[in-house]
């Protein structure tokens, strides 16, 4: 199973689009001069073709409206501003292709002046191939020893030369409009202390990206939004995965030292892989700073191919990371106890649903990734966070800075 | 939005910030600005403003059909051109400039319109919507202000004080008993109603006027925006009650009426009696305000009721975004609840005249199902809830609704459905024809 995958720029004459005979559904990026505008995902026969004329119409009845706001913004450009010093940076752990991909679409499509530099962190490799791959494409190097995301994240806070530190993860593509975007956030809003981009898939090659995808993937939208520190939802901002995603965001150094850095807990390989993007958002924004979501700062990432590789991400980075997360500001900041326990009755009401719904069959959610991201809530909820801590204590020990 | 923009600073007791776009005096939409997302810079001020705005710009850069873009290649390889046009503010401008574009002929200007204030001893509130109405550009042929039952006289020596407002004393209390003495008591082909707690901008009447721009259309209604949203009772009635209905122009006509008969035409989305005009002939072809409804006495629905009888009757109600006034709600719970208390026993109420009138069954289905449906949902919700925010009204509604459907119960239909006859010639005010003929039935729609 897998779907047709386009980008359409509706300022040029339209293509028609014909699906292979084992593509059972296409999804279409929308674009206006570039811009990212709408985003269709959606279920056909196989063997379809789509005409251009026909492709006109549903963009008139689907997307004139995303149309008509990317020409607002054609119309009035925002003011220029010199760009801000960036170090683009990519945390990689023993995927010297993936990563290679990555350098060459930065080489690509961000301008050579643009950014401070680029900058590799090697986390705990197991042999010099990433080393040759960042040679090769002529960026900086360092190397962390001390395993963990949030270890290199950690790492590239001390090494980087720029003012801001842009973490894009090794499965990422930049589109011709991130450097763009990420400069055109940074002018109309200079006290944010980051942002975060939209993330497309990269590929619905397989039924399991299909199912990611489908469930809404990384995808958050295609307007720009604020984020700051006053409550102005009830479970809002323990929420902060509707900011984004660690895959692709941008913090300003400073702010990220003041409050003590990545929590090494956190986003530490196999024994907690997520949570730490959703806690640096969180300790950003209670700390007074601003975040905010910028659309045209695209990425395309690519899924986790396999059916077993999704499930693991529903077990372990969403079930059993984001329960982790949650015990920690739990435990750590008081005043934000009811809205935690607010947003946990909301995910159990939410799984709880998608349970009654996989059991009935009436679902795109399979019924033992239900199950999975459950297990891994329950893991997450029962002494997960605390020893992530010890551990990563342990690794502090053990790989001293 | 065709002014360099502005920032929006941070607001201090404030939990965000309602902020309406505009070009060239047209509301283009809103965005509820949380306060977590503020001090806002210009341009991001325009960020949030695009997606708000989209609809309505695209809509009237529709109406431009003319104002093609040489960079719109979108279509080249469609013959669908006429489907998409390039969607610009300045493309509003010329639509303004060229009002023929906006109506083919305005058939009325606001020298042709009365406008009508029902009142009731807010001396204070009149004063204010009475400064407002004498900015109207162009003025009005006649503003009429109907007195009703009235415990003082504040509101005749503040009317002595305002050159060319008529006062009107209609002692029976009943915003529909004065709704229908203003009609009487009217002269012009148009008539406006606004209400005392209403400011309506310079342009009001001229665009409601403009609305009329065919021969079916008898109704025209326009966009009621919140002047203030201080409390929580405030933002509460705007965000889940409101008279806001969008910033797109909408025609609700015998179509519309047959497409949603079946459940319950939702009349209200229409508009409100805040803001909203008729053409004289609409009395004359089925009747007056029906008085067993609204304020005085069932406590609201009797303007959705009427414009109920004008789509069932065939006529075309048009709403129009560009007609803009500002209503303040009420400040406090007490007068939310009290508020809400009579919608709904207006609208429990309504639901029963209209059935009675024309024997629709989607209307009982709505009293006797999706009513009832509705609130058992929200006893529920609310329960989990701690009858909090918007549930904190769930007791006066339910007991506004129960309410409603007594009261028309022992009620008899006893009201002027017909006393319009010969209105054209001017009458003056006077008392109320006692038994007038009695409601003209669907069966005699179109």
């Amino acid at each position: 199973m897998s779907y047709l995958l386009t980008a359409i720029d509706a300022a040029e004459p339209l293509p028609s689009l014909h699906l292979r005979d084992d593509q059972t559904g296409w999804a279409a990026l929308i674009r206006w001069k570039g811009r990212p505008v709408d985003f269709w995902i959606e279920p056909c026969d196989p063997g379809t073709t789509i005409s251009a004329r026909e492709l006109a119409r549903r963009i008139y009845t689907q997307s004139r409206y995303a149309l008509t706001e990317a020409q607002l913004h054609f119309e009035s450009p925002p003011p220029q501003a010199s760009p801000p010093a960036v170090s683009v940076v990519i945390c990689t752990h023993n995927r010297p292709e993936r990563l290679t991909r990555c350098l060459a679409s930065i080489q690509q499509h961000v301008p050579e002046d643009g950014p401070a530099e680029v900058l590799v962190v090697d986390n705990a490799p197991p042999d010099n191939r990433t080393r040759t791959a960042a040679q090769t494409a002529g960026v900086h190097y360092v190397m962390e020893s001390r395993p963990g995301l949030n270890a290199a994240r950690n790492r590239a806070f001390a090494e980087a030369r720029g003012d801001w530190v842009a973490f894009l993860d090794d499965d990422v593509i930049v589109d011709a409009e991130w450097w763009g975007g990420l400069c055109h956030a940074h002018a109309a809003n200079p006290d944010a202390d980051g942002f975060t981009g939209q993330v497309m898939p990269y590929a619905l090659e397989t039924h399991a990206q299909v199912l990611f995808e489908q469930r809404g993937g990384f995808r958050r939208g295609f307007t720009s939004t604020r984020y700051g520190p006053a409550p102005h939802a009830p479970i809002y901002p323990c929420n902060t995965g509707i900011l984004g995603t660690g895959a692709n965001m941008v913090f300003r150094r400073d702010a990220v030292r003041r409050i003590g850095g990545c929590d090494e807990a956190l986003d530490a390989g196999a024994a907690l892989p997520g949570g730490g993007d959703l806690d640096l958002f969180y300790r950003v924004i209670r700390g007074g700073g601003v975040l905010v979501y910028e659309p045209t700062m695209l990425v395309f990432h690519e899924h986790r191919r396999t059916l077993q590789a999704l499930r693991d991400q529903y077990e372990h980075s969403w079930g059993r990371s984001l329960m982790a997360y949650l015990v920690k500001i739990y435990q750590t900041d008081p005043a934000t106890r009811p809205k935690v326990r607010r947003l946990l009755w909301w995910w159990t009401r939410d799984t709880g649903q998608h349970l009654s719904r996989a059991t009935r069959g009436r679902t795109d959610r399979p019924l033992s990734f239900v199950i999975a991201e459950l297990r891994g809530a329950l893991r997450g909820l029962c002494g997960a966070y605390p020893r992530a801590v010890r551990r990563a204590n342990r690794l502090k020990q053990e790989y001293p800075s | 939005m065709e002014h360099p923009p502005e920032a929006l600073p941070r607001l201090s007791g404030s939990d965000g910030a309602y902020v309406v776009f505009w070009a060239h005096g047209i509301p283009l939409g809103h965005r509820l600005i949380p306060s977590s997302a503020l001090p806002m810079s210009p341009a991001m001020l325009r960020a949030y403003a695009y997606p708000a705005i989209a609809p309505a710009v695209a809509h009237y850069n529709e109406q431009t059909a003319n104002l093609r873009s040489t960079t719109d290649t979108i279509y080249t390889n469609t013959i669908d051109t006429d489907t998409i046009d390039t969607n610009t503010l300045s493309a509003i401008k010329h639509l303004l400039q060229n009002p023929s574009r906006l109506t083919s002929k305005p058939r009325y200007t606001s020298t042709d319109a009365s406008v009508v204030i029902c009142t009731r001893d807010r001396p204070e509130h009149l004063a204010a919507c009475l400064h407002a109405i004498a900015a109207l550009t162009p003025a009005p042929a006649e503003v009429i202000v109907v007195d009703n039952a009235p415990q003082t006289d504040a509101t005749r020596r503040l009317v002595a004080t305002r050159p060319g407002v008529r006062y009107v004393h209609e002692p029976r209390p009943g915003l529909d008993i004065a709704r229908n003495t203003g009609v009487r008591t009217s002269t012009k082909p148009i008539i406006a109603f606004t209400d005392d707690d209403v400011r309506v901008d310079p342009q009001w009447l001229r665009y409601l006027c403009a609305g009329f721009d065919a021969p079916d259309v008898m109704a025209v209604t326009g966009l009621v925006l919140p002047a203030t949203l201080d409390t929580e009772s405030q933002y509460l009635f705007e965000i889940h009650w409101g008279f806001h209905r969008g910033y797109l122009p909408r025609r609700f006509d015998a179509a519309y009426m047959k497409a949603h008969r079946s459940r319950c035409v939702p009349v209200w989305d229409v508009g409100a009696g805040a803001s909203m005009a008729f053409r004289r002939d609409a009395f004359m072809h089925v009747g007056g305000f029906d008085e067993r409804l609204d304020v005085g006495a069932a406590g609201c629905s009797g303007d959705s009721e009427f414009w109920y009888r004008l789509l069932a009757n065939g006529w075309t109600c048009h709403y129009t975004p560009m007609a803009v006034a500002h209503h303040t709600h009420r400040a406090t719970a007490i007068g939310l609840r009290r508020q809400l208390e009579a919608y709904m026993r207006g609208h429990t109420a309504a639901l029963l005249v209209q059935y009675e009138r024309h024997g629709h069954p989607g209307l009982l289905r709505r009293l006797f199902v999706s009513l009832p449906k509705y609130y058992l949902r929200r006893l529920v919700a609310g329960a989990l809830h701690g009858y909090q925010g918007r549930y904190q009204t769930l007791a006066a509604e339910i007991r506004g609704a129960l309410s409603g459907v007594l009261f028309y119960l022992r009620t008899p239909a006893a009201s002027p459905a017909h006393p319009f006859t010969g209105v054209e010639t001017g009458a003056e005010a006077g008392p109320v024809a006692e038994h007038p003929a009695p409601a003209k039935s669907a069966s005699q729609a179109t």
